[in-house]
């Protein structure tokens, strides 16, 4: 397209009409170039770099503009300089450098900065001279396109020109933005490192705390075990003082330190249980057993307290109860004992009735529902939501009266609930209260061999027992124990004293205690079954007053055979042996 | 008493060699085949209206570094549509000589115009807008219509000063009082006759109630903007002595930092002198 030169008024219509339709055609081919500017980068992952979209700027300008060669020079904030960031052809990018020079120096490269269209100027280096255009958003110029034109440069059309600011105005917008999401980018990467950073002290800040409640419930764990074994020591020395032939009152005095004795030992294990359900360290067991015989045992060994307060204890069952569940019949006893001991305590005159019913379910599931009812003194309605939580009694002169920590509904409750049931109370001040117990335990599998039965009434054994255990009065008291089971007793005062008395004569069964000086229960029982000697096969029985199931695995894990839990009751005791030792021919 | 815009229009004013040139000027550039040459011809063919391009460009309100001596060289410089626009303004300037002069001065009335169009074109070059000489070509006509009215209705006119005076209103308000519109619709209507682009007519229309402009309404904002901060500047009058209503959301519109302000009234303000004495002649 050169112009005409001459008057328009000479160009015929046929001509006007045909450089027309050459005009549109060349407009829409450069709307097509102009229009792929700038459509690849938005919402694309990656940051388009400063060359991609000046080298996609560059290429569309060479389509439109009448240009022999091109250069951007960009602006660095940092040197107040105009560096040159692409051109083409890349060859001649010294011939561009020293245009520009030429260019800022007569003031031209300025004054085409301010403005946003094409300005075409004489050129130092070409004769066809140079067209700029500024390179700028609204918040300023980013830099200066700079193209030579051919030495007789056709003339740029008004469409052309706007079309070039167009280019150039998309150029600098995208480069902006790439800008502002590089530096998004940037502040996003800060904003994850603070995080992270905020992450990892949260993290050791929570380690520390559970550290340290590690520490309490580790700290409890011991206590309970030097306050169970002076506790052992009177509760077994008032047994034997019970034994002996008393005078009356003294008896009296006697049965008090007994029962007050038993009293505090509940108090102590509660305070355990409750610390250990805090800690999450208790864990309930799943293993075959009888549900009724476990309400039977519990029922039968309250009766005897109900019956000293003229209450009737009463025990149910209704239909279709399995006799074999999977569940922790040890935590069972422990909610229903705490509640069923509650009820008796609460109620003046009348009855407590244990009703137990099986509850429909899926065929792997036993629901069993527990109802105990009592006819005491009841609980204000609006304070029966609250029994459950810790440290509440419904009234606080209920302490005084009635003594007990608060702590045995808060354990019954998340004993409960760690068993996958659930415990509801419900109570009228003065006509008693009902406490609902629903647990759902595992269908058990039919078990092949009936557990041996337990022989029935007084136990006589028979047996050569070596008792290792440090602390002098639980000595006297398991030997009496154990004595009047009818059983041979041989003392060691520590796991090396056991060793050698083993390899000294033969015994029947050995009860160690797990805590001793010089050499432990645990590690005298490795030595004992890494023995080739005939007592390495002996039946071991620990006693200890560490009462976490963790305990009881590292004692078989170490190879004892049996446990019994410290303060040791000489029922528990009796039944323990009786599974070990042969019983006496004749009582 | 006039009813219409378009009463006062009428065969009011010969524009003649302006209408002539500006058409010359349009045919040339949408002509396919046409070049800075054959514009710059076009333009040179009134040496009058050269001189004052010339000046124009050259004058420090362009700063452009060397001389530019030809109107073909002020083309590839300035660019086309912009040369064209200063030429179709710089005319307008022209045909106002016989307005009747103890009415208003006309000379203090062109000033408001210049500093009003220097004003939006500075606004414009803030907003990189590519062609800023319409701005200031819309800046330079937004008040056409009050020396029409001048002309055309002098006794409502000086009904409508001595009502504006003892009042405090603003003139538009009492023009609008009087005639039932006011001097935007009456240089809308001109430009519109002469079919001068939207963007002036616009501008013309809605300066004082910039809300009303659908078609162009950034650009209307601007000129609405720059009148107000030409008549708060003080460079010359229309007629109107106070600073007419300024409406927030126009600035808004704009999406300018008001930052730029102290600079931008300076820039005007130095650029005012040169650009009167481009447009005026050199005795102003």
């Amino acid at each position: 397209m050169t112009g005409l030169g001459a008057d328009l008024e000479l160009a015929t219509p046929d001509q006007a009409a045909q450089a027309a339709r050459t005009m549109n055609r060349w407009l829409l081919d450069a709307l097509d170039h102009v229009a792929s500017v700038g459509i690849a980068q938005p919402g694309a992952q990656e940051v388009a770099t400063t060359t991609d979209l000046l080298a996609q700027a560059g290429a569309a300008l060479f389509r439109i503009a009448p240009i022999t060669g091109g250069a951007f020079f960009l602006l660095d904030p940092e040197v107040a300089d105009f560096p040159l960031a692409w051109c083409q052809p890349a060859a001649r990018q010294d011939e561009f450098r020293a245009e520009v020079e030429a260019q800022i120096r007569d003031g031209v490269f300025a004054w085409a900065l301010q403005n946003n269209h094409p300005v075409v100027v004489p050129a130092a280096t070409h004769p066809g001279g140079a067209m700029l255009h500024a390179l700028a958003t609204r918040n300023g110029p980013l830099g200066l396109f700079l193209g030579t034109l051919a030495e007789r440069a056709p003339f740029i059309p008004d469409g052309c020109q706007k079309l070039i600011s167009i280019v150039m105005t998309s150029c600098a917008t995208n480069l902006r933005s790439e800008g502002l999401r590089a530096e998004l980018k940037g502040i996003n990467r800060g904003l994850e490192a603070s995080i992270e950073q905020r992450t990892t002290e949260l993290r050791q800040a929570r380690d520390t705390a559970f550290r340290a409640a590690q520490v309490k419930s580790e700290f409890l764990a011991n206590m309970s075990h030097e306050i169970r074994t002076p506790m052992n020591a009177v509760l077994g020395t008032v047994a034997m003082l019970l034994d002996s032939n008393l005078a009356g009152d003294q008896r009296g005095l006697a049965e008090t330190i007994a029962s007050s004795g038993r009293d505090l030992l509940t108090i102590i294990n509660d305070i355990l249980d409750f610390s250990k359900l805090e800690a999450g360290k208790l864990r309930v067991e799943s293993i075959p057993f009888d549900p009724k015989e476990t309400v039977t045992s519990v029922t039968s060994l309250l009766a005897a307290k109900a019956e000293a307060k003229g209450i009737k204890l009463r025990t149910g069952f209704g239909e279709g109860i399995a006799p074999q569940v999977l569940g922790d019949p040890g935590r069972l006893r422990q909610v229903l004992t705490n509640l069923i001991d509650n009820a008796i305590k609460f109620t003046e005159q009348g009855f407590v009735m244990v009703h137990v019913t099986r509850e429909p379910g899926p065929p792997d599931v036993q629901p069993i529902t527990f109802t105990i009812k009592d006819s005491g003194i009841g609980i204000a309605r609006e304070k029966v939501a609250s029994i459950f939580e810790k440290f509440t009694q419904a009234d606080a002169s209920t302490t005084r009266k009635y003594g007990g920590t608060g702590l045995g509904l808060t354990i019954c409750r998340q004993l409960t609930e760690l068993m996958g049931g659930s415990i509801v109370a419900t109570s009228e001040p003065g006509a008693g209260s009902t406490f609902t117990v629903r647990i759902p335990f595992r269908t058990a599998e039919p078990v092949a061999t009936p557990e041996t039965p337990r022989p029935a009434g007084p136990t006589r054994l028979h047996g050569r027992i070596l008792l290792a255990e440090d602390y002098p009065a639980n000595q006297r008291i398991a030997r009496w124990m154990l004595e009047r089971l009818g059983c041979d007793v041989t003392i060691a005062a520590d796991g090396r004293e056991a060793l050698a008395r083993l390899a000294a004569e033969p015994f029947d069964l050995v009860l160690m205690d797990c805590q001793m000086p010089e050499m432990d229960g645990y590690d005298a029982t490795r030595a004992i079954r890494s023995s080739a000697a005939a007592y390495g096969t002996i039946p071991i029985v620990a006693m200890t007053a560490a009462a976490l199931s963790t305990d009881r695995d590292r004692c078989f894990a170490v190879g004892m055979n049996d446990y019994i839990s410290k303060p040791v009751q000489p029922e528990d005791l009796a039944g323990v042996l009786a599974r070990w030792l042969p019983a006496a021919p004749t009582a | 008493m006039p009813r219409r815009p378009e009463d006062l229009i009428r065969g009011a004013i010969e524009v003649g060699t302006i209408q002539t040139m500006y058409q010359r000027l349009v045919q040339v550039i949408d002509h396919p085949l046409s070049s800075a040459a054959d514009v710059g011809k076009v333009i040179s063919e009134d040496p009058g209206l050269t001189a004052r391009l010339l000046r124009l460009v050259n004058s420090p309100i362009y700063g452009f570094p060397s001389r530019i001596d030809t109107v073909t060289q002020a083309i590839s410089i300035v660019g086309m549509t912009q040369l064209r626009d200063l030429a179709i303004g710089t005319s307008f300037i022209r045909l106002f000589s016989n307005v009747p002069s103890h009415l208003v001065d006309m000379d203090s009335f062109w000033r408001h115009s210049i500093a009003c169009g220097l004003t939006a074109r500075q606004l414009a070059a803030h907003r990189r807008e590519a062609n800023v000489e319409r701005f200031f070509v819309a800046g330079l006509l937004h008040d056409i219509g009050r020396p029409i009215i001048f002309m055309r209705a002098p006794l409502e006119a000086a009904s409508a000063l001595l009502e504006s005076n003892r009042t405090g209103e603003l003139l538009f308000q009492v023009e609008q009082k009087l005639l039932g519109f006011h001097h935007g619709a009456v240089g809308s209507a001109l430009l519109e006759r002469w079919r001068l682009p939207n963007l002036l007519v616009d501008g013309a229309a809605w300066h004082h109630s910039p809300r009303l402009a659908t078609r162009f309404p950034a650009e209307t904002a601007v000129v609405h903007v720059a009148d107000v901060i030409a008549n708060a500047l003080e460079l010359g009058s229309s007629g109107e002595h106070r600073v007419p209503y300024f409406e927030p959301a126009a600035w808004e519109l704009l999406d300018l930092s008001p930052t730029i302000l102290p600079g931008l009234f300076k820039q005007v303000e130095t650029q005012f002198v040169h650009a009167v004495q481009a447009i005026l002649g050199p005795d102003h």
